[in-house]
């Protein structure tokens, strides 16, 4: 258990960066488009003021609840 | 109203003496600011916000809507007090506010008769937005002082607060908020489990509605319980009972906020409490009936003037006329009648219960049922009260007449506070039993007991709060224990049979505090709002400091009857943290003056302190802006300053600078791709300029980055992205490559930073470190070495931000001083000075170098004029989307030069570009200034700034206009590099 305020938001997981030569639309909505979820929603947080590790996190926006944490390269075993 | 002590309630004999408006007054420990004000006979107590009403004293609790008092002066001025949540104390200054002269005879009152002759238009909702919005530049010139003057509250106090706060972090398994019957009861169970328990109250004394009943040795039955429930829990070690404390949000993680007021050596304390388990025992607030002249001093709510009565021994007037429409309101009848004074009820219901109808015949309180107060009358406080029969349909009256009264105690039902349990999220739903919102779906680990859940009874709501005791403690794996009931029930039964408003014409106040009335709503319902969350900002009701604790249902159905819907169809506004009145200074807690963050200080901080420097806040640093000699100003020194590392050599402190190593097999890989350029192909020992871009194509941040050896390379960071350049380094090792066997880490606070700079910068360091080889075929431009002095090893990279020779020396942070030292000793022969952070800016602007100023996040490595740095030959961050057919557009503001006609005249940074003098800049802006210094090179003000197209306009005079001052200046448009256009000074 630590304290929240140890990490820090940091994006969006769910957005797949395109190929290096893929057109710059899909770059363009890489960058800007973004769902803005009611509910779960997957996301990287950094331990700022911790380890400094990068976090996969599983959260609901509306309760702040989070259901599954991992690494970044981690997806959670079954479908949440 | 005229009020009066008729017994001792629970208050202490003792007398002592404090004052109102300078006018000294008794009081008696336990008294409240309102209980002390009423006992000396005080009916107006200060005026209202918008129309300069008269106010009194209309509650005994947080709900306060009329008697906002300031209190002390000086710097312990503090505006905004409720009166009746604040204890008197000896020598206390109370002061009445909104007035002038005098609460009494008050010369803004003229607001309250202008807008009763043009009813629904002056000062009513929306007034403000619809009647001063033309012209634009009348608002701040004319409009809004005026009517800040006249509307408003209290003044703020002008000087430093002298208290101290602290900000507290708490740990309970219970947290118990409330310290009513149900909330002492709650408390009392859980505390025998052995739990960690505490009880938060808002009031200084325990026992919420339990107080309004009398303490006397006849009828004090229920005190005694009171009394001996406080005891226990005092007795408790593993309670805590704050007083005095309002838990004003409820967050994530069962985690409550609360204001503790205690008025010691600390006077307010914050508690961010961390609780397992939270029960809610926050009570309800009566509601006022809405008819007009409802906020009248001598208007009261009913329970309240029996708090006053029974707890502070307030007689609240001699004649006493209750209006209700529930059952409440009768016990205040009856204790005030027993008390002698002469009684009538007005009960809008046509069948009250027949005991309340038998009880009043039987104590000789008069009882109009099926009738209506429709206004209340007198000057400054009420005199006479119009009543009326209400039709059966609720929608006429007859039989109008006058009576004569100074109190009028009212009792529209009772509001539950949700707050607390609504502050997670959940929609409150309206009960038509109660007539009242409550919240069906708690979160996890809460509870909601008592009359907070809508039970006023007393052994109902104490049932309901050890239910929930004993679950919690169940659900911590520990056992709650019985406690002994109260001697007998009060029956919470209301019977109510709501009333929103009375259908009369006049002001009917809703949202006392900030004067919203019945009209305002109407109002708003015909200029088409149909969202709560409208009409609240549109009146502003419910925004005022008790958050409409009162106003808030009765709005609401009033709303609802305009929209002919129901209640829970018209819903509630959403409820937010806090919910209470909360002080900057609970919030900032010890963090003010310079504990208000850490400061970070170099290892040479010490000798900057010695030297005289005058510092500058950069971040948490304090940099050394300058070295002034005797009688010199900033810009003397910085001129001098800029002149000598020109001509001789100075040292500056860069160890601001961000340092970050970039270690492994991949680090050159890695490098190429965060820079635009290639760090692959940078020799060991050697140094290079880097830009670095964001996903999106924009430029990011620059630095140096030097290879010490084919796997590890040492980069530098400008000093505000220092960290987060060091997150978007370790994001993209772990999120995009993690394949890539590389390890960054921050060695910001490892190495101390030197820099010197100047003509005869080679020979003071060859001076200060003989066992170094300086010259340029050792060591040239761009070069790195590593050399010792004394055992302690130095990192030497010649680089130059200055446009001259320089080097830039790292050391071990420990041996900073002695190594800043030894160059100052070495460098003396040679005339070196310390040169501070505003001649570094002066020697860079005439470089043509960016900074922070112009790299802000919105330019491209074009509009720098750096797009050739980018490499062709790889992929980097950014390359993508730098390519935007907007980013790449010709017209866009490129980085120029600026430099003033006449040298003499400064040119503002943050000005803008115009080609025409006489145009309005804000609209024909084609740039701005970034950054702007005297020049003694040039001897004439320069200033480095973006210009459409500016590439191709060197030579064009333009205007830098600078509008909020007026002024204008003209300026040559030249480049960016004032200073050794051909870069040969720094590869002498």
């Amino acid at each position: 258990m630590r304290e929240h305020t140890e990490f820090t938001y940091g994006e969006d997981a769910n957005r797949q960066k395109p190929e290096i030569d893929a057109p710059i639309e899909d770059w363009n909505t890489y960058i800007y488009e973004r769902d803005n979820v009611a509910g779960y929603h997957m996301e990287y947080w950094h331990h700022a003021f911790g380890c400094r590790a990068w976090i996969k996190v599983k959260r609901d926006t509306q309760t702040h609840a989070i259901l599954w944490v991992g690494l970044p390269q981690e997806n959670p075993e079954i479908a949440l | 109203m005229s009020a009066y002590r008729i017994g001792n309630g629970r208050l202490g004999e003792a007398e002592f003496i404090f004052t109102f408006d300078g006018h000294k007054m008794t009081a008696r420990a336990g008294d409240t600011v309102a209980s002390a004000l009423l006992a000396n006979g005080v009916e107006v107590i200060g005026r209202s916000f918008k129309y300069h009403r008269p106010r009194g004293v209309t509650s005994s609790g947080p709900e306060e809507t009329g008697a906002l008092v300031t209190l002390g002066s000086g710097a312990r001025l503090e505006p905004n007090v409720r009166a009746t949540m604040e204890p008197v104390s000896e020598g206390l200054e109370v002061f009445s506010q909104n007035c002038w002269p005098t609460p009494t005879f008050d010369l803004w009152s003229v607001n309250s008769l202008v807008s009763g002759l043009l009813p629904g238009s002056l000062l009513s909702a929306g007034f403000y937005y619809k009647s001063f919005m033309w012209p634009a530049a009348f608002w701040h010139r004319l409009y809004e002082p005026a009517i800040r003057r006249a509307a408003g509250m209290a003044k703020p106090p002008r000087e430093a607060d002298p208290d101290l706060y602290d900000r507290i972090n708490s740990f309970c398994d219970i947290a118990v908020v409330g310290g009513g019957a149900a909330g002492l009861s709650a408390a009392l169970s859980s505390a025998q489990s052995g739990l960690r328990v505490i009880l938060f109250e808002e009031n200084s004394d325990l026992g919420g509605q339990l107080l309004n009943e009398p303490p006397d040795a006849i009828n004090g039955d229920l005190e005694q319980w009171r009394k001996s429930a406080v005891v226990s829990l005092m007795a408790a070690p593993n309670v805590t009972i704050l007083t005095r404390t309002i838990c004003w949000g409820c967050f994530d993680g069962n985690t409550l906020a609360a204001h503790e007021c205690i008025d010691g050596k600390v006077r307010q304390n914050y508690h961010k409490v961390h609780a397992g388990k939270i029960i809610i025992a926050a009570g309800a607030i009566e509601r006022p009936m809405v008819f007009a002249n409802n906020d009248k001093p001598g208007v009261m709510l009913a329970a309240s003037a029996r708090r006053m009565l029974n707890h502070y021994g307030i007689a609240a007037g001699h004649t006493l006329v209750v209006f209700t429409n529930n059952n409440s309101a009768y016990q205040t009848a009856f204790d005030y009648r027993a008390h002698g004074i002469s009684t009538l009820v007005v009960d809008s219901r046509c069948k009250p219960p027949a005991k309340l109808v038998a009880a009043c015949a039987k104590q000789g309180i008069q009882l109009q049922t099926g009738g209506v107060v429709i206004q209340a009358r007198g000057w400054h406080g009420v005199r006479k009260v119009v009543l009326a029969d209400l039709s059966s349909d609720g929608k006429s009256m007859t039989r109008k007449r006058v009576v004569a009264c100074d109190l009028l105690a009212h009792s529209g039902g009772w509001t539950p506070q949700v707050q607390m349990a609504a502050h997670g999220g959940m929609v409150p739903i309206y009960n038509q039993k109660i007539t009242a919102f409550l919240v069906d779906k708690l979160p996890n680990d809460t509870w909601s007991v008592g009359a907070a859940e809508g039970e006023n009874s007393l052994y109902a709501g104490i049932q309901q709060a050890l239910t929930a005791a004993r679950l919690a403690c169940d659900e911590l794996g520990q056992t709650a224990g019985e406690i002994v009931l109260p001697p007998r029930d009060l029956d919470g039964e209301l019977n109510i049979e709501p009333l929103w408003r009375v259908p009369a014409a006049g002001k009917q106040m809703v949202d006392i505090q900030h004067d919203v009335t019945t009209d305002d709503i109407m109002q708003a319902h015909l200029e088409g709002y149909v969202s709560v969350e409208h009409l609240k900002r549109y009146t502003t009701l419910g925004m005022a400091n008790d958050q409409g604790r009162t106003a808030n249902v009765n709005a609401l159905a009033i709303m609802a009857q305009c929209r002919n819907q129901t209640i829970q169809d018209t819903g509630t506004t959403r409820f937010r943290p806090p919910i209470a009145p909360v002080t900057m200074g609970a919030f900032v807690g010890r963090a003010v003056g310079e504990y208000f963050q850490p400061v970070r200080r170099t290892p040479m901080q010490a000798w900057h302190e010695r030297f005289g420097a005058v510092f500058v806040n950069v971040g948490l640093y304090r940099r050394p802006q300058y070295y002034p000699r005797v009688g010199e100003t900033l810009d003397d020194a910085y001129k001098r300053e800029t002149t000598h590392v020109r001509q001789k050599v100075g040292i500056c402190d860069i160890t601001f600078l961000g340092k970050i190593e970039v270690v492994g097999p991949d680090a050159a890989v890695f490098l190429d791709r965060i820079y635009i350029n290639m760090l692959s192909t940078l020799p060991v020992n050697k140094a290079r300029y880097g830009i670095m871009l964001r996903e999106d194509g924009f430029v990011y941040d620059d630095g140096t980055t030097t290879r010490l050896a084919e796997d590890r390379y040492f980069m530098t960071t400008t000093t505000a992205k220092a960290s987060s350049v060091l997150a978007h380094l370790e994001r993209c090792l772990e999120i995009e490559w993690p394949e890539l066997k590389v390890r960054v880490s921050s060695v910001s606070e490892h190495w101390a930073a030197m820099s010197v700079a100047g003509p005869a910068s080679r020979n003071t360091l060859q001076n200060a470190f003989e066992d170094i080889d300086f010259a340029s075929e050792a060591l040239p431009f761009m070069g790195v070495v590593h050399g010792q002095y004394k055992n302690i090893i130095l990192r030497i990279l010649r680089i130059s931000f200055s446009g001259e020779i320089a080097y830039e020396i790292y050391v071990g942070a420990d041996h900073g001083e002695t190594i800043w030292e030894r160059i100052m000793e070495a460098g003396a022969k040679f005339n070196i000075i310390p040169y501070g952070l505003e001649s570094l800016g002066a020697l860079r602007i005439e470089k043509g170098h960016v900074t922070g100023s112009e790299l802000d996040g919105r330019v491209t490595l074009g509009d720098v004029n750096l797009e050739a740095m980018a490499s062709r030959k790889k992929w980097f961050v950014g390359q993508n989307l730098m390519q935007r057919p907007g980013l790449k557009n010709p017209n866009r503001p490129r980085l120029v030069g600026l430099r003033s006609v006449d040298p003499k005249v400064p040119i503002a940074t943050g000005s803008i570009l115009v080609t025409d003098a006489n145009t309005e800049a804000r609209a024909n802006s084609e740039g701005w200034v970034s950054s702007m210094t005297y020049s003694p090179e040039l001897d004439s003000f320069i200033a480095l700034g973006f210009l459409c197209n500016g590439l191709n306009r060197y030579g064009e005079v333009i205007y830098a206009a600078y509008p909020v001052k007026r002024r204008i200046v003209a300026v040559e448009v030249v480049s960016n590099h004032f200073v050794d256009r051909q870069n040969q000074r720094v590869k002498g």
